[in-house]
């Protein structure tokens, strides 16, 4: 049986539909994300699962108890808010100690609980600093090691990485993975960047308007997106705009060139379609694929340890391939006609709503 | 600006200064003429030797205490709750608020007279009908100060996050939030204190000796020792101003340091 369950949820504020008929099993220390554009209802989720908000209609279930209308201070559930809602009036060893000192636990007990984490969060002399005596880093470490400070039974984690900078991302974003799996705790992350979706999560749930497009784990999101818009959120891709040839032989033609699916189209297609191709599924050359374009390049950024092309294919059909950045690569030239070729299988049909 | 002010700035300065000092200065230069032809404290020593200058002095002293007290167990839950659930009715929490300054202090004492001079609550000869007058007096201050504190923490984000850490409204109440309204709170305090100090009106008609009728009675009869009294309580308010002030910046640092971004 999962560890959490929310079954049919739905909420609404008013005539405004914030999240449709959600469905969601998650096991015990998994790492799930909430990923999705501003707006799509992802924090209105994680704050059901917290209890802050009632879902419309729907049950969450923890360990097969329906806690849909337990009050938020009674699931022992530990939240990491985006803006570290530390409390001003307490330093960062009272702050960790605050949900062990409202249940009543002895002061020693307190104090060891303390420590330790104080130890795992590495800020083992920080621990009589004040909030506004701390870097925003240092808040949000205390933060976390505040939620876990009550064992909880699941983590709840609301854009926690998105006022810091940059590079203290990067590294918190590290350490909150490797404490996750140092204690097995089941996670829930809300987040709108998908690179921190894709190298964090067990499992990502893609979500669009309230609804979920795709759940799945970050190497099906990437490579088998479900949906179109799974498919242009995470990671970058081209739309290519095709004429139908044969649906049953899935010919098609581009900006007047052929190009091959890898399996039929539905027949009744239309006479034009979308497909999409990733960049990194581009090859420079004829060996990439049996599939071949010829085109002009337009432009060529240079990311070091991979290079960007553009390239345009007339009629305001343009292309953008991506290439590792190798020793043998000879950077093709702005206005230099390029030969591009890819697999049949990289391409994916776009059919109204759905791959 | 690095340029020096114009002539302009500076004239208007005097202007202001003259205006607002010179009355301050004049009474108390009349307060040091109570020996004739001498410039002297004697005006002052006659206040400090009259048994009814502490009387009243301590029994608004008490009074204002009292008021405080009531005034921060009734204003400072309400406007944390307005914060936390009512948002909606703020302003017209608002507004009721601002009626003290509106309602002369006449109405609000025959008010409370005509409220509980009889059964079932009836408390018109007690000195706890002058404490509710002045606490609807200072309510403005209060729940200003209470409010200016809330909005320089985010209410809702700091509940949430002490509930998800298993507290219960009250703990919130009182290990969370009102700590951090500590510096408002104290503002509150002195401006009441101030307020109380000086009041005149509610508790004349009252009939209670505070320090404002003890003011006014001592003016009937001695002009210079009424000067002194009216500097003695200039002096009394500046002071709790200043404490005010002093608490508000050291705790200003703190605040911007931890509100939201």
């Amino acid at each position: 049986m999962s560890f959490l369950r929310l079954e049919r949820i739905h909420k609404s504020f008013g005539k405004t539909v914030a999240v449709h008929e959600f469905n969601l099993s998650v096991e015990a220390g998994e790492f799930i994300s909430l990923l999705g554009p501003s707006g799509c209802g992802k924090t209105t989720v994680l704050r059901i699962i917290a209890g802050f908000e009632r879902p419309t209609t729907g049950t969450v279930w923890l360990q097969d108890n329906d806690i849909t209308d337990q009050p938020p201070n009674r699931r022992r559930m530990g939240m990491v808010f985006q803006h570290y809602a530390l409390f001003p009036n307490m330093n960062a060893a009272g702050n960790i100690g605050f949900g062990l000192r409202v249940t009543g636990v002895r002061r020693e007990e307190i104090q060891r609980r303390v420590t330790e984490l104080l130890n795992l969060i590495q800020m083992a002399d920080l621990g009589d600093r004040y909030p506004h005596q701390l870097s925003g880093g240092q808040q949000q470490r205390v933060a976390l090691a505040r939620a876990l400070a009550i064992q909880p039974q699941v983590l709840l984690l609301d854009e926690p990485l998105s006022a810091l900078d940059a590079q203290i991302r990067l590294e918190l974003r590290a350490e909150i993975r490797r404490i996750q799996q140092q204690l097995g705790i089941t996670t829930i992350y809300v987040t709108h960047d998908q690179e921190e979706a894709l190298s964090l999560s067990d499992r990502i749930v893609v979500m669009n308007q309230g609804r979920i497009e795709q759940i799945g784990t970050p190497f099906e999101i990437y490579n088998r997106p479900a949906t179109p818009f799974v498919a242009r959120f995470v990671g970058a891709v081209n739309q290519m705009r095709c004429e139908v040839l044969d649906p049953l032989r899935g010919q098609l033609r581009y900006a007047d060139q052929p190009l091959m699916l890898s399996a039929p189209m539905p027949p009744d297609i239309g006479s034009t379609t979308t497909v999409m191709i990733r960049p990194e599924a581009l090859h420079l050359g004829e060996r990439g694929g049996t599939n071949r374009l010829v085109g002009r390049v337009s432009t060529v950024v240079f990311r070091g340890p991979w290079v960007r092309i553009h390239l345009d294919f007339g009629a305001n059909n343009t292309l953008v391939l991506d290439t590792l950045n190798t020793p043998q690569l000879t950077l093709p030239r702005v206005g230099e006609t390029q030969v591009v070729s890819f697999a049949p299988e990289s391409v994916w049909l776009m059919l109204n709503g759905s791959k | 600006m690095t340029r020096r002010p114009s002539l302009w700035v500076w004239l208007w300065l005097v202007v202001w200064a003259i205006f607002s000092w010179l009355p301050l200065v004049a009474s108390f230069d009349f307060s040091l003429r109570a020996r004739k032809g001498i410039l002297s404290w004697q005006a002052y020593l006659n206040v400090f030797a009259d048994p009814g200058f502490y009387e009243s002095l301590w029994f608004s002293f008490q009074t204002a205490m009292l008021t405080i007290i009531v005034s921060i167990f009734l204003v400072v839950p309400t406007a944390y709750w307005v914060h936390l659930r009512l948002r909606r009715a703020r302003p017209v929490i608002e507004f009721v608020t601002l009626l003290p300054f509106v309602v002369p202090a006449v109405v609000i004492a025959f008010g409370l007279i005509r409220l509980y001079c009889c059964p079932p609550i009836s408390f018109v000869s007690s000195p706890l009908l002058l404490v509710a007058g002045y606490v609807v007096l200072s309510l403005p201050y209060m729940y200003r100060a209470a409010d200016n504190g809330l909005r320089a923490l985010d209410v809702r984000m700091l509940n949430e996050a002490a509930q998800s850490l298993g507290a219960n409204e009250f703990q919130v109440f009182f290990l969370v939030i009102l700590p951090n309204l500590r510096t408002g709170i104290l503002s509150g305090a002195f401006l009441t204190f101030a307020i109380v100090m000086g009041e005149y009106t509610l508790s004349a008609l009252l009939a209670w000796p505070a320090f404002g009728p003890y003011m006014q009675y001592v003016g009937v009869f001695k002009a210079y020792e009424s000067a002194a009294l009216a500097i003695i309580s200039f002096a009394i308010t500046w002071l709790a101003m200043l404490l005010m002030q002093w608490f508000a910046r050291v705790s200003a640092a703190e605040r911007a340091l931890t509100a939201p971004r």
